[in-house]
Parts: C-alpha cells; structure tokens; sequence
C-alpha cells in the first residue's frame, strides 16, 4: 500500500471480509492496475474505457462476494483476476467486445498523466501498445492468458495456475507455445 | 507494425519477453475514485428496509390471490350442488333407491297388464 504501507494486507483481507469499505479500498488502490492491464490486454486494441469499466465491475462483485474469499498465504490477486476472467468470458458468450477508443469526458476520473512524454513519444507509444495488442490477440485464448498474467501482470507460475485452474506444467507448455507464436507473428512482419 | 520494429528479428524467447514488457509498461488505467465506487455499490445494492418490504408485497400478493381463488372455488361448488339439487358426493345411497322404486313400478305395470288380460275374451276383445 503505497499511503498506508504500514497496515498489513492480512488485516486489511480480514477487515474487507467484513465489509469494511476502507480496507477493501486499499485492496483496490493495490491491485487494480494490475487488473485493469490484464483486461485491456484481453478485450483488444484501442478498448482503454471498455477495459476501466470491466474492472470496475469486477471490484464490484469482489467486493458484494469478497466475504466468500479465503486467504490461503498468496495474495488476493488470483482472486480479483479469477471474476475478471470469468467476466470476459461471459461477455465474450454474448456478444463479441467492440474494438474502438472512446475519449473519456468525466471530469470526476483521477488522470494519471505522464508530464515528461510529448506528443510525438506519445503517438509512438501508442503505436508499439497497438503493435502488441494485435500480436496477442493472434494467439489462442488460453495462450493469450498466460502471457498476459505472465509477463504484463508478473505473476509467478503457481498464481497463474490457481487463477486458470490448470497445473502448473500445462502453465509452462503455454507460455512456452505462446511465446514461439508470438516470435513468429512478430517475425512475420520483416 | 512501426519502422523500427520492421527491421528487427526476435530470434529468442527473451527479445520476445522484452517488447512484451517494454510495450506494455505504459498501460495506465483512468482510475475512478474508491469513494466513487463504494457510492456506485450503494446505488446498485437495495437497503434492508426495501427488500424486507418487497418480499412482503410479494407474499401479500400471493396470499391475496390465493384466497380469492379459494373462494371462487368454493362459491362453485355450493352453486352446482344447489342447482343439481343432490350432494356432488356420489357416497349417498340417492341411486340405489331410484333403482329399487323403479323396479316396483316396473312389477306394478306387469302386474295391471295381467289384469287387463283376463278381460280380454275368445276373440280377443276387451270386457268391460
């Protein structure tokens, strides 16, 4: 927690199963980037608002259902990315996501602006961010998961294996197979 | 695919890992307050009173409605049995009764037609 560094996340877990709004805000402050990045990696390129308000919903429903969670010594991460997954796959059942940015006009939403970038920094940036989204969303769905949980969000093997339900030798024959995709698709384009 | 990206190989699993990680590094979200979001779940979740209330609605509904039916039915039944004029139970004896006047009515005319017989004569012609 970067405000509240002090404050234990076991205690905070404890607090937040009791429906403590303040703890579980401190949950949120912590994990949701890390959410936010691996639905924007999975709903496709240019879809920054489709994938704030996916992660919005999610820590909706972790918060209505967070008093079912169990801690069990790894961090509540796997859990947030669990309803996330299942969210995406229930969207994904009803209609297919629409792959378009939209300017966001609320005033009320905390920016985070990066002074340092220009223009032109910006626009390549977001030409490598497009770049990467569209060689993911090349690969299978299982395979997309693990290299996003993998390398964007950073987790470790056995997260990856609880959040997928998988084992964790499955985790490493995808992420291998996804990577020789991925090295290939990129390739493609010389 | 941008310029500088065109002219390069990935011929590893790392060069792989490092545009992932480079490209993706910049990916922020715009993220609404928590405050907001706590308001947002007080506007979806409907207060104690509300849910207490409307699963009373729906129950007198019910009730309401269950005891409207009991009482057309009810009403129907007392309507047909007084119209029929006889107990809608079939556990009376009202039918073997019937069949036992029928009989003796029916042994009465056999017997006026014995009578009326004997006053035919030879030729058949009734005798008054």
């Amino acid at each position: 927690m970067k405000n509240n560094e002090s404050k234990d996340i076991v205690d905070l877990i404890k607090l937040a199963k009791k429906g403590d709004g303040e703890a579980f805000g401190y949950l949120y402050n912590e994990f949701y980037t890390h959410v936010y990045r691996y639905i924007y990696f999975r709903v496709g390129s240019w879809s920054s608002e489709t994938a704030e308000d996916i992660t919005q919903e999610v820590f909706l429903k972790a918060y209505n259902s967070f008093k079912n969670y169990s801690y069990s010594g790894t961090s509540p991460l796997a859990y947030f990315y669990t309803i996330a997954r299942n969210i995406l796959i229930d969207k994904g059942r009803k209609k297919k996501l629409t792959i378009e940015r939209l300017d966001l006009k609320d005033t009320d939403i905390e920016e985070i602006p990066d002074e340092s970038e220009t223009r032109l920094e910006q626009n390549i940036r977001e030409e490598k961010e497009n770049d990467l989204h569209s060689t993911i969303h090349q690969l299978p769905k299982d395979q997309q998961d693990v290299i996003i949980l993998k390398f964007i969000d950073g987790l470790s093997n056995t997260e990856i294996s609880k959040v997928l339900q998988k084992s964790e030798v499955a985790i490493r024959q995808l992420q291998s197979k996804g990577l020789k995709s991925l090295r290939k698709i990129l390739n493609k384009y010389e | 695919m941008n310029n500088n990206q065109q002219k390069k190989e990935y011929k590893s699993d790392e060069e792989v890992i490092h545009f992932i990680t480079e490209n993706s590094a910049h990916a922020q979200p715009k993220k609404e307050s928590f405050k907001r979001l706590l308001d947002k779940i007080q506007e979806d979740t409907p207060s104690p009173y509300l849910a207490t209330r409307s699963n009373f609605l729906v129950f007198q509904k019910s009730f309401v409605f269950a005891f409207v039916a009991m009482l057309f039915f009810s009403g129907g039944a007392i309507y047909l049995q007084h119209k029929n004029n006889q107990p809608l139970s079939p556990s009376t004896n009202t039918l073997t009764s019937t069949t036992d006047v029928s009989d003796q009515g029916l042994a009465n005319d056999v017997t006026n037609i014995d009578i009326q017989m004997s006053n035919l004569d030879a030729d058949n012609q009734y005798v008054y």
